[in-house]
């Protein structure tokens, strides 16, 4: 077997002798050519290695015979037309050599389970660590990169760093918070929010302290956590209430009657810059826009079969923008006002408005809006009761 | 014991006494290794001569052929019939 492939791979070449082979075969042998299938009879003939057959020769002149090929087989033939076009070997030779020298590097990296942490996020903290397209495989450490990239995002619960390929992926699984569950446990007495004069009461755990129809200031105890037994015991609740009083309130907006906005000249700067094999080539020969400019990229990467290759588009679009002036009419100046009073509104417990009573001002170039309003709000406010235990 | 030795001790003489002649080896009648022959004499599918120190050894069969050769010995292979020293 090992005989036939050295053969097919050095060449053979198949000849007729014609003369005396006897004389020529004992030749070949003192000269140490090994010929073999050697025929003799009325067509001698035998094979002999095609490298060898130049040197055959001086054996046949020595015998006094002459020799004709009569086949070719192997390798160097049926690869002889490579000779006239050497590119082909040279273009495989270094296909091959570039294919082993790039599947060493890292071309695409690629995450996976991203939820709250952003792919740009992601993307930058494997930069710092050198997990970057281009990079050697053998440089870096997957160990390594996953402890890293694990103190980076304490949020994460885990986190592997595979490589499959020249594809690098970050598969994680971000961490869910544990809720407090201890919160509803914790003893807090009632407080209340605002000033007003208390219409009725809900009080489902703890002391109630008010009673329906009295006044309350802002801060005043109204249901206490703390409870007291008959046998002077002490008893602390996480205390609930559902305390609806009468109050008024007051609600401010000043809203300036000009601002300056940015406003588009409709000047457009698009910039393409192409990405190969981590190298980056720019494609558009303007320079960077000024501070003036605001711009938004997109990174169109080349995908075959779902697998990101090492190639993409960068299109960089800046836009130029100006400072304008703008002057607010008192109505846009109200709107924009009451918007941010029911912003301010909506911040608290209000269950009802009784009565509403509202006023405008222009000073100083500034739309002042004020609102007071009579209204049923629960005014309940938990408040912990911090507890330095001796034991 | 003694026996043995002296089977050893005959073996070892035949090997002395086949390094002055040529040492031919048949395998069955189908393949003969011919070692310490200076050439071929006669080569076709009938006989084959070969020239050994001073014996010329002589193979006949049909479809006779030499499958490879070096400076000192060959392989003849084929359906061997006979085998002959010549002087």
């Amino acid at each position: 077997m090992l005989d036939r492939f050295a053969r097919w791979f050095w060449g053979a070449v198949k000849f007729r002798i014609l003369g005396s082979p006897e004389r020529f075969f004992n030749h070949c042998a003192r000269n140490g050519i090994a010929l073999w299938e050697m025929e003799g009879g009325t067509e001698p003939g035998a094979w002999v290695r095609a490298g060898q057959y130049r040197q055959l020769r001086s054996c046949a002149r020595e015998a006094g015979c002459r020799l004709r090929a009569q086949e070719r087989h192997g390798l160097p033939f049926s690869a002889s037309f490579l000779r006239r076009r050497r590119g082909l070997p040279a273009g495989a030779a270094l296909g091959a050599l570039l294919l082993i020298l790039l599947s060493q590097q890292v071309w695409s990296v690629e995450f996976t389970g991203l939820q709250t942490i952003s792919e740009q996020e992601m993307r930058v903290a494997c930069q710092e660590i050198g997990l970057v397209p281009g990079a050697w495989k053998a440089s870096f450490d997957p160990v390594l990169a996953e402890q890293q990239l694990m103190l980076r995002f304490p949020g994460v619960s885990w986190l592997t760093v595979n490589t499959q390929g020249s594809t690098a992926v970050v598969a994680l699984a971000e961490g869910v918070e544990k809720p407090d569950m201890e919160a509803w446990k914790r003893p807090c007495n009632i407080r209340s929010a605002a000033a007003g004069q208390i219409l009725r009461m809900e009080v489902y755990a703890g002391q109630a302290e008010v009673a329906a129809g009295d006044a309350v200031t802002a801060g005043q105890l109204l249901v206490s956590g703390v409870t007291e037994d008959a046998w002077g015991g002490v008893t602390l609740h996480h205390a609930a209430a559902r305390i609806v009083a009468e109050t008024r309130r007051e609600f401010t907006a000043a809203v300036p009657l000009s601002r300056t906005e940015q406003v588009s000249t409709g000047r457009e700067l698009v910039r393409r810059t192409a990405g190969l094999f981590g190298l980056r080539i720019p494609l558009t020969l303007s320079g960077e826009p000024g501070a003036s400019w605001q711009g938004e990229m997109v990174r169109t990467a080349l995908r075959v079969n779902g697998v990101e290759l090492p190639v993409f588009l960068l299109t960089e679009t800046s836009r130029e923008f100006t400072e304008h002036e703008i002057l607010l009419t008192p109505q846009e100046a109200l709107d924009e006002a009451k918007r941010q009073v029911e912003t301010q509104k909506s911040a608290l417990k209000i269950e009802r408005i009784l009565s509403e009573e509202e006023s405008f001002s222009q000073q100083d170039g500034m739309f002042c809006y004020t609102v007071r309003v009579v209204c049923e709000e629960d005014i309940s406010e938990e408040t912990e009761i911090f507890l330095n235990s001796t034991n | 014991m003694a026996e043995q030795r002296g089977g050893r001790q005959g073996s070892l003489s035949l090997l002395g006494r086949a390094s002055s002649g040529p040492h031919v080896e048949l395998i069955g009648n189908r393949e003969a290794v011919v070692e310490g022959c200076q050439g071929i004499l006669e080569y076709d599918e009938g006989s084959v001569r070969v020239r050994a120190g001073r014996l010329v050894v002589r193979f006949t069969g049909r479809g006779l052929k030499i499958r490879c050769m070096t400076s000192d010995s060959l392989v003849v292979e084929g359906f061997l019939l006979g085998l002959e020293f010549l002087t």
